[in-house]
């Protein structure tokens, strides 16, 4: 080991470090049953959005060329029964799932870039400009974020792109206060004070030291992140405020209680997209808490 | 509290969560074992509960334009003509005849004699003449009605039962079909602002019709009592009362339990659940509304000038007619309406059979090719994109197609007719819009096909008004909303103006018809489908309900609540119980509690070593 070590270029020896850091990670989240459960499922269920415009036809999606009867209960034709206008609810969850995974990643990450940011400066820099961004983050905290979501989509009116920056701007603040904690604490130790000594600038100590020692904390948090998301898109959809053009399982659900499927006691038309989201929602959740226990030891249960 | 030991702290977790499901469970059982319509039903008390969700914009019956205040004010007040439930035509109300003289400029009215007001005071001419000088006198009641308003000259009552009211123009159409609501004048001359929204707000009202309103609480219920010594007979239930149900399937629940009576506006789904009810009848039948695609063919001012930024293409009516033969309604009514409802050609619908036109010769039937065929000979080529351009450069037929956000048929609506236009070689970009701001954009010209949609009256002239060159705004911000679809043809001006003054029904008829033939043909709307009116009510409690017209609907009537004054309670049934299923529920959910309880327990047991 050390001798290879001192055969090694110092950038070399940096990737080895990283190798060996995912691997340990690797290694503590491997053992967490749970995790892995929910990595499996997330996996498949992201090879199905993937493969979605193999499975599913634009045919089968299509109002006029839809071949099944009015909600049509399952049958050998369409495994999970039809929906008003006679198209399959299998194939419309099957495409759903790409809609409601990419609004909730991309709100997710446009939700995260937004909070590392604020977060990351506002405990470097401090001063009146760190109180600024903490208020400023704590002012986003308390607002009422469905209520704060529904006003600003009646505003700024409905389509995907609205809807992501919406479901963006009521869930970055978190993500602010943990990178700024975690930010501070990085920042006292005595190997920032030896780098500040050897002349780094603001710039390489927050991309080269801070930054990769807060990155694991928010990997974790925006795996926790994304199923709020992409339960916050259902619900808004739900409601009617997303875009009835596009298909997401938060639209299937507003179509079928639209048109009556409580009354006409369609269960195959309710059921499925709701199971879905709790699905997805449940394997996010599930990789979220084992990542969060392998980058927070304490949280690391004694069994697992 | 730290160390304290008091006997919460002994008390375990497992078991403190157990006694709160059983409290749950026990609750829970009781409100939904509790006998339905909780609201102290009196056994005596004939009542009919209606389902709506619309709240009461006013109790004046001047300014009052929602459906719920409609419906309210109908049975409140009298009208001295009502419109009949056989086919709409004019019956005696408060006046048992009336002359109109040679000119059409004079009319003149007897008044039932025996006709009172709820508080006992006699209902006279005189009030009927007080109240058509509040719509010539009031500036404000006027401006409010202008439309009919604006062409009385005056209103008198020489004596007790004779009204004389004169017109500038005739109109024969709109004084039959404008039903006023007589207000008494005892009451209303105290009024400070009688044109004021909130000037006739002690309840009860008092009015002289079958039923008035005498207790409304926001968002609960507005309840009606029936007036016994009504001039027509007293009505058969006691009391109406229209409870507010915010979730349509939750009203349809309340149907099938037998707490409403009626509810209305059913969409399919819940009209084929409701089917299978014993007690239930559900009511599928012609409706009075259309809807149509507004198409922005040049939005112009009374001064010709041009305003807002539709689709210079949509101003060739070649495209216009080429939009139309992509359509196929008869799909959209077997889709959106499960089949209730009929293909639209104009803007009366067949209910008013006297006034419908049936599209005759020139019916443009669904052919997409031959759509296609229209456009490429009109000199729209087909891009490789699959996308039309203009004939003269290089901007490509790429329409905003906007609908009203709120309402899922419309949505399935946009996602058909999108698909049929992609086929003619059209770019549709749809956007949901709130009502209000699609209204705006709609009277602005900026937009290329929107939705549109009326009920329509028995009147023809209110919607074929809409549609001449004088309604057609002066100024350009949008802010004058009297012309539908900036449609402007003298031919159908001239049509206009004849059958407004026709008295003859037939031939009246016949000049109301060539008026649709023309907007038909000239094509700045597609008309969709009729929607047919969905209700159910439960047969087991009401009978004898008038529908209008014959074999129509309940809901929805238009001049007189016919339905409800010849409802009748039916013969006693052994309804109102707890339904089966509310007991197998309880039982279910006190089966889960116990389990629950045990396992709790089991657990506590098994880990009692490690706690503590």
């Amino acid at each position: 080991m050390s001798t290879d070590a001192k055969t090694l270029s110092p950038r070399a020896v940096t990737w080895a470090r990283r190798r060996q850091a995912t691997r340990r990670a690797w290694d503590a989240y491997r053992v967490q049953r749970s995790g892995m459960v929910g990595l499996v499922l997330l996996g498949a269920i992201v090879l199905l959005a993937i493969a979605a415009p193999l499975l599913v036809s634009p045919a089968d999606l299509s109002v006029t060329q839809a071949t099944g009867g009015r909600m049509d209960p399952p049958s050998a034709g369409f495994p999970l029964g039809t929906d008003t206008n006679g198209r399959s609810v299998l194939a419309l969850v099957l495409w759903g799932s790409r809609l409601s995974l990419v609004i909730g990643l991309t709100a997710t990450v446009v939700a995260i870039v937004i909070g590392t940011l604020l977060g990351l400066t506002s405990g470097y820099y401090g001063g009146w400009y760190g109180w600024f961004t903490l208020r400023f983050s704590d002012w986003f905290m308390v607002l009422p974020s469905l209520v704060v979501a529904i006003a600003l989509l009646a505003v700024m009116g409905r389509s995907v792109v609205t809807t992501i920056v919406v479901i963006a701007i009521v869930s970055w603040s978190g993500t602010t206060r943990l990178v700024r904690a975690q930010t501070l604490t990085v920042k006292s130790r005595p190997y920032l004070e030896r780098a500040r000594a050897l002349g780094a600038g603001d710039w390489h100590q927050m991309t080269k030291h801070l930054l990769p020692n807060v990155l694991p904390l928010v990997l974790a948090s925006a795996t926790l992140l994304v199923p709020s998301a992409i339960l916050m898109e259902s619900t808004l959809a739900w409601l009617g405020l997303g875009d009835p053009t596009v298909i997401s399982w938060g639209s299937i659900l507003n179509e079928a209680s639209n048109q009556g499927a409580v009354s006409a006691r369609a269960w195959w038309y309710l059921l499925p997209p709701g199971l879905a989201i709790l699905l997805v929602v449940l394997s996010f959740m599930m990789c979220g808490r084992a990542l969060e226990a392998v980058f927070n030891p304490r949280l690391r249960g004694e069994s697992s | 509290m730290r160390g304290a030991v008091t006997p919460m702290s002994k008390l375990s977790k497992a078991w403190r969560l157990l006694a709160a499901g059983a409290t749950l469970a026990l609750s829970a059982a009781l409100v939904a074992a509790a006998p339905s319509g909780a609201a102290a039903q009196d056994e005596d008390t004939d009542t009919i509960r209606i389902a709506t969700d619309q709240e009461v914009d006013t109790w004046n019956p001047f300014k009052a334009r929602y459906v719920i205040t409609y419906n309210t004010n109908l049975m409140t007040y009298d009208t001295l003509i009502r419109i009949g439930a056989d086919g709409y035509e004019p019956v005696p109300g408060l006046a048992t005849e009336w002359t109109e003289s040679d000119d059409g400029l004079t009319w003149t009215f007897t008044i039932r004699e025996g006709a009172t007001w709820s508080d006992g005071e006699p209902l006279t001419a005189a009030d009927v003449a007080y109240t058509y000088n509040l719509l010539i006198e009031n500036q404000a009641i006027r401006d409010w009605n202008i439309d009919f308003a604006g062409n009385l000259v005056s209103a008198e009552a020489p004596d007790d039962t004779t009204f004389v009211l004169t017109l500038k123009e005739a109109a024969p159409a709109e004084v039959i079909n404008r039903g006023i609501y007589i207000v008494p004048e005892h009451i209303w001359s105290t009024y400070p602002d009688p044109s004021a929204d909130d000037a006739n707000d002690q309840l009860p009202l008092v009015g002289s019709g079958p039923f008035r309103v005498s207790e409304y609480e926001t968002d609960e219920f507005i309840r009606l009592d029936a007036n016994e010594n009504y001039w027509d007979g007293a009505p058969g239930f006691d009391e109406i009362v229209y409870d507010y149900y915010s979730e349509p399937d939750a009203a349809v629940a309340a149907l099938e339990t037998g707490e409403v009576d009626i509810v209305g506006a059913l969409n399919p789904a819940q009209a084929e659940a409701l089917g299978e009810y014993d007690h239930v009848t559900v009511n599928d039948t012609q409706g009075r509304r259309y809807v149509s695609l507004t198409i922005n063919h040049g939005t112009v001012t009374q001064d010709g000038e041009e305003f807002g930024d539709g689709h210079p293409a949509l101003k060739d009516p070649a495209v216009r007619l080429a939009m139309h033969t992509a359509i196929d309604k008869q799909a959209l009514v077997d889709t959106v309406l499960d089949g209730s409802g009929t293909p639209a050609t104009s803007l009366i619908p067949a209910i008013f059979e006297q006034w419908h036109w049936d599209g005759g010769e020139d019916l443009v039937e669904f052919d997409i090719d031959e759509a296609n065929r229209i456009l490429d000979e009109a000199g729209y080529e087909m891009g490789e994109d699959g996308i039309r351009t203009m004939p003269d450069s290089d901007q490509k037929l790429s329409f905003r197609f906007y609908q009203h956000a709120d309402n899922t048929d419309y949505a399935t609506v946009v996602q058909f007719v999108s698909e049929w236009w992609k086929q003619i070689g059209l770019e549709i970009t749809p956007e949901p819009i709130e009502q209000t701001a699609l209204n705006d954009l709609a009277y602005l010209g900026e937009f290329d096909v929107a939705f549109s949609g009326w009920g329509v009256g028995p009147n023809p002239t209110e919607q074929l008004g809409m549609h001449t060159c004088a309604v057609l705004p002066t100024l350009t911000d949008g802010s004058e909303r009297s012309s539908e679809n900036s449609y402007c043809n003298e031919e159908f001006d001239a049509l206009h103006e004849q059958q407004k003054v026709e008295s003859d029904p037939d031939a009246r008829a016949e000049l109301v018809r060539q008026q649709q033939q023309l907007l038909y043909s000239d094509n700045p709307v597609i008309w969709l489908y009729y929607q047919n009116n969905m209700e159910a009510y439960n047969s087991d409690k009401i009978s004898g309900m008038t529908t209008q017209p014959t074999d129509g609907m309940v809901t929805g009537q238009e001049g007189f609540m016919w339905a409800y004054l010849t409802a009748q309670p039916a013969a006693e049934s052994d309804e109102g119980g707890t339904p089966m299923w509310v007991w197998i529920a309880v039982g279910a959910a006190v089966v889960v509690i116990l389990a629950a309880g045990g396992f709790l327990l089991m657990r506590r047991r098994s880990t009692a070593d490690e706690r503590e």
